[in-house]
């Protein structure tokens, strides 16, 4: 869930398309947690609309305390046109407490970042670590970026949350349900008790989408694999690799 | 099991709350993406911060 692109049948209004969209990440969020959360989903003309949880995130607890508030915030792009559904950017957020300060991490996806450098899915951990903000702090003159930050002035030491830990760039990033399941593993939230069939569901149709998605991004190795496994695959027309995609950070 | 609520906006309608949620906080976007990426944001500034982020984005979408 939440970061696919597909087709869908032409000529759907955008509301339709977004709510189908809404409605699927709020029910597959509410099943986890046994209890109904809210999303609200913003949409304009032009095609772009923004799903977000209601009433300062979703409260995740622990022995029925709330100890933890995911906020869930996807942005999509629908092409009424091209009836084209895509993600642009996603980004998921666990705070402790409440949704204010540093969250203690947050899954981002951004479908094409301003710098083409930034990992387009990566992780951000709001900690610390003196060796870390240390080695930060030396910044090297290969990277923009790292430069900036050993420029910083004295009070402005860099933070590990600054740091965009990859996570397999737009094929291969983590899904809702990764980081959902995550959630209950480490931290050991309130979950539904069938907790598990909404993750597997959820995460096998994410990860069919991200196949078919691969598979469009280089379809010459696709048909090799296939071959391999037996079956006949044959191109009418040589297909070209997404070399883009494929070499994105 | 899960409720949606779903909202259809002018690019007016945006721009209005933009303007309205800025002003009610009396603070600028620019000064709120600061104290976002620095991680100071208090509970109410983080909720203004992420409504006017995707009213921007909507807006950059609109025709």
């Amino acid at each position: 869930m939440t970061g696919f692109s597909k087709e869908v049948p032409d000529g759907r209004p955008l509301q339709d398309v977004a709510e189908e969209f809404a409605t699927e990440l709020a029910d597959t969020v509410s099943r986890f947690l046994g209890q109904e959360c809210r999303f609200t989903c913003s949409a304009i003309d032009g095609g772009r609309f923004n799903v977000a949880e209601e009433n300062d995130g979703i409260p995740l607890t622990i022995d029925g305390q709330p100890v933890l508030v995911l906020s869930v915030d996807i942005y999509c792009y629908w092409d009424s046109r091209e009836t084209y559904l895509a993600v642009e950017a996603s980004s998921f957020k666990v705070f402790a407490g409440r949704q204010q300060g540093e969250p203690l991490f947050r899954y981002d996806f951004l479908r094409d970042p301003a710098n083409r450098n930034i990992p387009c899915a990566h992780l951000q951990i709001g900690a610390h670590r003196d060796e870390f903000t240390h080695a930060l702090g030396y910044g090297g003159y290969t990277s923009r970026r790292a430069k900036t930050r050993a420029a910083k002035p004295p009070g402005r030491a860099p933070k590990i949350s600054e740091v965009h830990f990859p996570l397999g760039g737009p094929r291969f990033r983590p899904c809702l349900e990764d980081i959902l399941a995550m959630t209950r593993e480490e931290f050991g939230i309130d979950t539904a008790t069938d907790w598990a069939s909404v993750i597997d569901k959820g995460r096998r149709s994410w990860r069919l989408k991200q196949v078919a998605a691969a598979v469009r991004d280089c379809p010459e190795e696709a048909a090799r694999v296939l071959q391999d496994l037996g079956y006949a695959v044959e191109a009418s027309t040589p297909a070209q690799e997404n070399t883009r995609r494929l070499t994105q950070a | 099991m899960g409720t949606v609520t779903v909202e259809t906006l002018t690019a007016e309608q945006a721009q209005a709350e933009r303007r309205r949620l800025l002003d009610e906080l009396g603070m600028s976007m620019d000064e709120l993406e600061e104290r976002a990426a620095d991680g100071l944001l208090d509970a109410q500034e983080f909720r203004v911060w992420r409504r006017v982020r995707t009213l921007d984005w909507l807006l950059q979408g609109s025709a």
